[in-house]
């Protein structure tokens, strides 16, 4: 794991252990930042304690999100599709973070199947979610 | 699929078996759950509660009757029941749902104060069950006629995975003294069981229970606690309570003065 490419916007960051698994620990103090919206990234988070506020640019100000608790993860988008961060992460309070790399992801999903799952629901949930706000953004006929 | 739960005074048994010639649980159970219908508690069965392997369908009404009785008057209660699925019951997998009695579920991720708690059988970190699931099921199976021609051939095969376990940790070393809160230090390293709790609990767990050793045990690993809610075939009948996030394995010795086995607090 690239320890500089984990590093924040805020750049304080400092990984707490690390695995030959491709996981690694970061703990991140209040309101810095994780990922930025544009970077480009191939890691993935969970969050093992503390919370992080996810937030997306809207014209010259920010929208937050959502802001996700212990056992919930970010950052999937742009592991599984090579894209670039689709929004901010700051932490709120000082945050404990697992940190996954591809091969992380791939060698957690064998070892222990059941994230399988756990990913598959959220993503399901927040893809009811978007799908509910579109649906709140159309005009009524 | 609803694998979240929010409980503050859940009690955890695995291993029931009912239906297999070996389980004397039906009995112990049904007292059991009359004490936990007075304590309050919602239930959990976390895996290998309905043995659908090793049993006759005559045998498996017999048994199941009287505790799903026992299930009815404890929802009716206003407590919940969840099942876990298991590997003796693994064809539940394909009725995952809110059912009227309780909810069926692969594992459960329980919230109980301000604690995380994963609860699931386990069965899917057993090297044999992962690398020969086949294999595994065919073996299980031919056991059954065993069990119904020798009963005992159980107990048995308890001394074997105790010796298996005893012999793991001579190879790895032996365990240290238990610290005055009841904990063990890391010292069973080389237990599948183990690592996959570790893996579980760096996601934000603060504690992981597995069923399906057979072996109720509670061991703090670096990333938190791991504990096993043992079974109720033969021998002590241990359960797990969880009251505000915190953890106590206990042997059910047919009244409401259980024995503390090992205890989890901070």
């Amino acid at each position: 794991m690239d320890a500089q490419r984990m590093k924040p916007p805020g750049g304080r960051a400092k990984p707490a252990g690390r695995r030959a698994t491709g996981e690694a620990e970061i703990v991140v103090a209040d309101g810095e930042g994780i990922v930025r919206e544009g970077d480009v990234g191939h890691d993935m988070f969970i969050v093992q304690s503390g919370q992080v506020r996810i937030s997306k640019r809207k014209n010259h100000g920010e929208v937050v999100l959502a802001t996700l608790d212990r056992g919930d993860f970010f950052g999937e988008m742009s592991l599984l599709e090579s894209l670039p961060r689709e929004a901010t992460a700051r932490a709120v309070g000082e945050t404990r973070l697992l940190v996954l790399s591809r091969g992380g992801l791939l060698f957690r999903l064998r070892r222990d199947p059941t994230f399988a799952l756990e990913m598959l629901n959220h993503l399901s949930s927040r893809l009811r979610a978007a799908q509910a706000r579109l649906i709140a953004l159309e005009p009524d006929e | 699929m609803n694998i979240e739960a929010a409980e503050e005074h859940l009690v955890v048994v695995s291993d029931l078996h009912l239906g297999n010639p070996a389980s004397s649980a039906r009995t112990r159970l049904v007292a059991f759950l009359d004490h936990v219908r007075d304590s309050g508690a919602s239930v959990c069965i976390n895996g290998d509660g309905f043995d659908m392997l090793q049993t006759s369908f005559r045998r498996l009404a017999a048994d199941a009757i009287p505790v799903l009785n026992r299930l009815k008057a404890l929802q009716a209660d206003g407590r919940n029941i969840y099942y876990v699925v298991g590997n003796h019951d693994i064809v539940l997998e394909h009725f995952l749902e809110e059912w009227s009695l309780c909810r069926l579920s692969p594992f459960l991720n329980l919230r109980s104060g301000d604690r995380r708690i994963r609860i699931e059988h386990g069965h899917l970190y057993d090297p044999f069950f992962a690398q020969s699931p086949t294999l595994y099921e065919i073996s299980t199976r031919l056991a059954r006629y065993a069990l119904f021609t020798v009963p005992d051939t159980y107990k048995v095969w308890a001394k074997a995975q105790r010796r298996l376990q005893d012999a793991r940790h001579r190879r790895v070393g032996r365990p240290g003294p238990a610290a005055d809160n009841g904990h063990r230090p890391l010292s069973l390293l080389g237990s599948p069981y183990h690592d996959a709790a570790s893996m579980i609990l760096r996601r934000g767990f603060d504690a992981v229970v597995f069923g399906h050793t057979h072996l109720a045990e509670m061991v703090t690993l670096p990333e938190g606690v791991y504990v096993n809610s043992g079974n109720w075939l033969s021998g002590a009948a241990t359960y797990v309570e969880i009251t505000k996030g915190e953890l106590v394995v206990r042997t059910w010795e047919g009244s409401a003065d259980a024995v503390t086995v090992r205890e989890f607090r901070e």
